[in-house]
């Protein structure tokens, strides 16, 4: 079995506040393999799961060729907090794996029973969502300083990234 | 799992063989302290029967403490120090401190 690091992950967004609680929460996940190209997250759909990528990247795209537009990276060791997951809406992006990956999958419904049973669990929630805006806002700032879209593009098709929408 | 006894090595053996579990069960371990503190004291060490009375007589608001602290220190594997403070009758106390 491979190492999982989500636990790893959760103590690091917490400076080590809460490892009882982040260990019990990291165990509540359960492993899935994606292939390449294989969709993590499809477009239209309300996510149901928090996935922490414990090997391989992803990317978030607008649709599928043509004109499709790349919205997010993520590499191993981050996690996907997918649109809609916190608001319950479907999402407006497709999110696929971009080569094979493992991921850790933590279901809302656990996310609920673990925030029910441990409420103090909600400083977990507030560390992710405060690490999500961190990325967001830098993600921002990095498409405002470099829109050259064609870079991605090229780097798409030379990964041969495409999906059934 | 044995019962340890209630003193510096029983902790350290009982230490010792939790933190050889992997992760997933040492969660369980973690999560029967944090949620059931006295409960996972008398399962996992041999207790005198004024170790039980102690033990049981501890307040609620300290068996939370003891169960978040100990709980933090069991999921990230750090040492354990057991201290055992021995009362003194208070006739000896002072000839001590003459």
């Amino acid at each position: 079995m491979k190492n999982l690091t989500f636990n790893t992950y959760l103590n690091a967004i917490l400076l080590n506040n809460e490892p009882a609680l982040n260990l019990i929460l990291s165990q509540l996940c359960r492993q899935i393999n994606y292939k390449k190209n294989d969709i993590i997250y499809p477009k239209g759909k309300i996510p149901e799961n928090l996935s922490y990528l414990e090997t391989g990247n992803a990317i978030a795209l607008s649709q599928s060729k043509p004109n499709r537009q790349v919205l997010r990276f993520w590499e191993a060791k981050q996690l996907i907090c997918p649109c809609g997951f916190f608001n319950n809406t479907p999402s407006a992006q497709s999110i696929v794996a971009l080569d094979d990956c493992l991921i850790s999958v933590l279901n809302y419904r656990q996310l609920l029973g673990f925030l029910h049973d441990f409420p103090e669990g909600y400083k977990i929630l507030n560390a992710i969502i405060q690490s999500e805006i961190n990325h967001v806002m830098f993600n921002i700032k990095s498409l405002d300083t470099n829109r050259s879209c064609q870079n991605h593009e090229a780097l798409l098709d030379a990964l041969a990234i495409s999906f059934d929408e | 799992m044995n019962k340890f006894p209630l003193h510096q090595k029983g902790i350290k053996a009982l230490a010792q063989q939790l933190y050889a579990l992997p992760d997933a069960k040492l969660a369980n371990e973690v999560l029967a302290l944090r949620t059931g503190f006295k409960q996972w004291v008398c399962t996992k060490f041999e207790l005198k029967p004024d170790e039980l009375h102690y033990l049981n007589e501890l307040s609620r608001d300290f068996i939370e403490y003891a169960a978040i602290k100990s709980s933090n220190f069991l999921a990230q594997r750090k040492a354990i120090h057991f201290t055992v403070i021995e009362f003194i009758p208070e006739s000896r106390t002072k000839s001590i401190l003459i």
